[in-house]
């Protein structure tokens, strides 16, 4: 237990800390574009760099990045959120993205990291200035965390993190051999926006750390992978080992039916009306990477009717009262803790409290009442509009106010 | 581990919600500061910047000119504003990007209200050129602010030549579009204003109070004859109603004052709902049914927008389509298409009623009156329990598509290809479907044959089934001869009780018909 803890909280840590030396020369290369990165606004002949690179010599291309150059000085000058520096990927992602309100809202969140980045850093200083003022503080994460030094005294042989990092992988490994095969269907890419590609990478990264902590990983299998896409270029970036050989998960570019037999394959989708009663220790799942916030459309459905293989979704509803206005699929690194917990105790209340609770209708009921405890003058506005409502507009207003709250917390 | 995830969730919010109140308390400091310093009547423009600099808040040393011309402008104090733009403009320093937006917005706004001063106007001449010159192309920003501004000392040549600029790296917006126009008709150029109307219109953007006032205006100018002038109206309101425009509250008067000063009736009225009947002239509005070739381009496209779309997988499947084509062309045509499961859960939370109940008694209502009736629905409803099932089965055509396909995009295209005189019958308004259409002269076709043929069926405790024809008229800006219905909006909002049944507000009309000696002369000419 005390080394899972440890492992989660240096599981970003031990990511960057396995650096194979060619993405050290590609880290390079990505400082040297980095170095705009400054806090002052760009200078002339910086910014003439950025504009050869990005356009090498297309008129119409450079043509349009100055203006949007203009555009993002105008919104700096008339108090818009802009970014005071962006470097040559933003710069990239911006002539990428077609109306007006797409850019202002990628420099707004540009503006934002920035912002947020500034205040770490001022922070950062301040602390180290009240630290150097003060006696050294032994840093612990928990309690019963054993310090280890010249000063303090211990019985046990000091587990780092690398040794944890390789205890993990070989249990990984281990499942590559013998456990159970699952697949996560990464063909949904281009039915994702970057922001949503984006997402769906960091979800994977978590999926991986999920499922190799646990007692009895799944073997993971990534199919239809793309390998010069955005998804595979973010994760890369999340874990910049993944493509060594050594390391514990299977990539394939081929689709799941040149890899598995059709009639062991499983298609978890939140679309179709069969549930899934029991765990099938024969059967090899599948879920789709894909994060649906802007395209709703029953995609993995129609993928498992196109391929003629089985679907089948959660019994969420047998288990769990669920939140109007709360949808019901789910991350791939919440699907995959689930299955995992199912795979080894066959309980389905047990494994199903991996799913977020504000989903659920006790969190929404708990959040309004705890709100209206707190706010007096909320309950007696609330009780008042509440009178002067006729019967059915009440109706209405409960099921609206359930409604608008989702998703908030 | 759960219930303190409960407990903490909620609170958690609570806590992000302070603070996110006091985050914004800190950030409003420097712009009420700015507000209640430029209500007073001395200046010391160095001492407020420094002051404002001093706090914290997003204004900083950059964006200080842009943001205080802003608030300026905004706050409509426009002699301090020019106090603003003379110390600006006389302190040497080169202006910049966020100073010259700045002051363009000013003497946009206001020159609305008063007229220019010689100095200004050749401001903003100079800064056309000037940011021309230096930049070669504008961003959409300056490029709008610059059109507001030329457009108020009459350069319209300019202006559509920094519209062109905008189109580079994004959409003209509304207002830009109707400032232009109403300039071009002010400057008696209208054939160029009807061009750029046309691009405002294939651009979705509508028209605006300028516009509408700049053309009658245009009109009441340069023509005295009131025949004459009655037939120009009619041409702006020609456009409203090809266009299908709702028009605003002050166009609307506008209208009504115009049409009474020129001796005709003009009322701002409502309409019945039940037979179109509007409450001022009594006349009824038409019906305004699909042309052959409408209906047929709707034909064409829908099987391949509603079924088909980007992925037939995603809806249903190649067998079943196969197996629909096949039913429809066997078994067209029809009077009736039902929405099976729409109806049938018309009464789902009144109790003690089955759901195949309702649907026969629809059934029986059309059966009665010798229409065709088709039954479109999911497997799933054939295992329905009780007798009412099978008869249903009995008096109607049905297809059942899969329990995992969609069956709205099959029963509205099954009433399409039955014929142009297929109605259907489902409480759904459909407007996913029409936004699917991807096309907006098809959906404004698509939404004419929906108010022409859809019925709705609502079930109450008391009242029991109703069932709610079409509408016997087109909720659409027509003419019928000299007499013109236009609806309008008001800022107003509708009550959210109210049921959405898809009909457009019908309580806010323009009624204009001559006077009545008028419609007298207008029978005997017909």
């Amino acid at each position: 237990m005390h080394c899972i803890r440890l492992f989660t909280s240096h599981l970003l840590k031990t990511h960057t800390k396995i650096v194979p030396l060619q993405n050290v020369i590609k880290y390079n290369t990505n400082l040297k574009l980095n170095q705009y990165r400054s806090y002052v606004s760009q200078q002339e002949d910086e910014m003439e760099n950025m504009i050869d690179s990005l356009c090498k010599g297309d008129e119409e291309l450079e043509k349009k990045l100055r203006i949007l150059m203009l555009e993002v000085e105008v919104m700096r000058q008339d108090g818009r959120c802009a970014p005071n520096s962006m470097n040559i990927r933003h710069w990239q992602h911006l002539l990428d993205l077609t109306s007006r309100h797409q850019r202002s809202k990628y420099l707004t969140y540009l503006f934002k990291t920035e912002k947020s980045k500034e205040n770490e850093k001022a922070k950062k200083e301040a602390r180290r200035k009240e630290m150097e003022s003060s006696k050294p503080v032994i840093n612990k994460d928990f309690p019963d965390d054993l310090s280890y030094g010249l000063t303090h005294q211990s019985l046990f042989v000091r587990i780092r993190d690398q040794s944890i990092n390789n205890f993990d992988n070989y249990r990984a490994l281990q499942a590559m051999m013998y456990g159970q095969s699952i697949i996560i269907d990464c063909s949904y890419e281009e039915h994702m926006v970057w922001r949503e590609t984006i997402n769906a990478a960091k979800q994977m990264t978590l999926v991986f750390g999920d499922n190799r902590m646990h007692k009895d990983p799944f073997n993971i299998h990534m199919c239809n992978v793309n390998l010069d896409g955005q998804f595979m270029e973010q994760l890369i970036r999340n874990i910049p080992s993944i493509d060594e050989p050594w390391f514990p998960m299977n990539i394939h570019t081929k689709s799941y039916l040149d890899v598995f037999p059709k009639d062991k394959l499983v298609y978890l989708t939140p679309h179709c009306r069969q549930e899934l009663t029991k765990f099938d220790h024969d059967a090899v799942y599948i879920i789709g990477c894909m994060v649906d916030k802007v395209n709703n459309e029953p995609l993995s459905l129609a993928k498992a009717k196109k391929d003629g293989i089985k679907m089948a979704k959660l019994p969420l509803d047998r288990y769990l009262e669920w939140a109007p206005g709360s949808k019901k699929n789910l991350n791939i690194n919440h699907m995959v803790p689930i299955l995992l917990d199912l795979k080894l105790t066959g309980d389905w209340e047990y494994s199903l409290r991996h799913i977020p609770r504000r989903k659920l209708m006790e969190t929404k009921i708990l959040a309004m009442q705890n709100k209206i405890k707190k706010n007096p003058l909320l309950k007696q506005t609330i009780m008042k509009q509440f009178k002067s409502l006729s019967l059915k507009e009440k109706k209405i207003n409960s099921r609206r106010s359930l409604y608008d709250d989702s998703d908030s917390i | 581990m759960i219930p303190v995830n409960l407990y903490l969730r909620p609170s958690l919010r609570l806590i992000k919600q302070v603070s996110l109140a006091t985050a914004s308390r800190n950030a409003l400091d420097q712009v009420s500061y700015i507000k209640s310093v430029i209500g007073k009547n001395e200046y010391n423009w160095l001492n407020i910047k420094n002051n404002v600099l001093s706090m914290q808040g997003t204004i900083n040393e950059k964006n200080f000119e842009g943001v205080l011309l802003r608030i300026i402008t905004s706050s409509k104090k426009f002699d301090v504003g020019l106090a603003f733009a003379s110390h600006l403009l006389n302190s040497n320093e080169e202006l910049s990007l966020g100073s010259i937006n700045g002051l363009l917005g000013l003497y946009y706004s206001f020159g609305k209200e008063t007229k220019l001063k010689e100095e200004e106007k050749k401001f903003i001449l100079d800064s056309y050129e000037k940011l021309y010159d230096k930049y070669k192309s504008l961003d959409f920003s300056t490029c709008e602010k610059l059109l507001h501004a030329l457009c108020v000392i009459n350069e319209w040549e300019k202006a559509l030549k920094v519209l062109d600029d905008i189109l580079l790296s994004s959409e003209p917006t509304h207002s830009a579009y109707n400032i232009l126009i109403a300039t071009i008709f002010n400057n008696n150029k209208k054939d160029k204003a009807l061009q750029l109307i046309q691009r405002c219109i294939s651009n979705k953007r509508s028209l605006r109070f300028e516009a509408y006032e700049a053309w009658i205006s245009y009109i009441l100018r340069n023509y005295k004859n009131r025949k004459v002038i009655i037939k120009h109206l009619n041409e702006i309101c020609l456009i409203i109603s090809s266009n299908c425009f709702v028009i605003d509250l002050n166009t609307a008067i506008k209208f009504k004052d115009v049409y009474t000063t020129l001796g005709w009736n003009a009322n701002l009225t409502r309409i019945k709902k039940h037979d179109g009947q509007c409450m001022s002239c009594k006349n009824t509005l038409d019906l305004l049914s699909l042309s052959k070739d409408e209906f047929n381009s709707l034909k064409e496209v829908i099987q391949d927008k509603l079924i088909v779309g980007s992925d037939l997988f995603l809806k249903t499947s190649p067998t079943e389509l196969r197996t629909f084509l096949k039913f429809i062309e066997h078994n067209a045509p029809f009077d009736v298409v039902l929405d099976g499961l729409n109806i049938a859960y018309a009464a789902n939370n009144v109790p003690g009623i089955e759901k195949v109940t309702v649907l026969n008694n629809v059934v029986d209502y059309f059966r009665s009156r010798n229409k065709k009736v088709l039954l479109l629905s999911r497997k799933h409803m054939r295992q329905w329990r009780g007798k009412g099932i099978e008869k249903l089965l009995h008096n109607t055509c049905n297809f059942f598509t899969d329990n995992v396909s969609q069956d709205d995009p099959y029963f509205i295209t099954a009433a399409i290809m039955s014929g142009s005189h297929t109605d259907i019958v489902s409480k759904d308004l459909l407007r996913g479907h029409t936004f699917l259409l991807k096309n907006e002269k098809l959906s404004r076709i698509f939404r004419r044959w929906q108010w022409q043929h859809q019925w709705m069926i609502y079930f109450k405790k008391r009242s029991g089934l109703i069932i709610q024809p079409p509408l016997t008229f087109t909720p659409c800006a027509q003419n019928k001869g000299d007499m013109w219905h236009l609806p309008y909006e008001t800022d107003e909002e509708q009550t959210p009780s109210q049921i959405n049944d898809g009909i457009p507000d019908l309580s806010n009309w323009l009624c204009i018909q001559p006077k009545l000696i008028d419609v007298d002369l207008f029978k005997e000419y017909k």
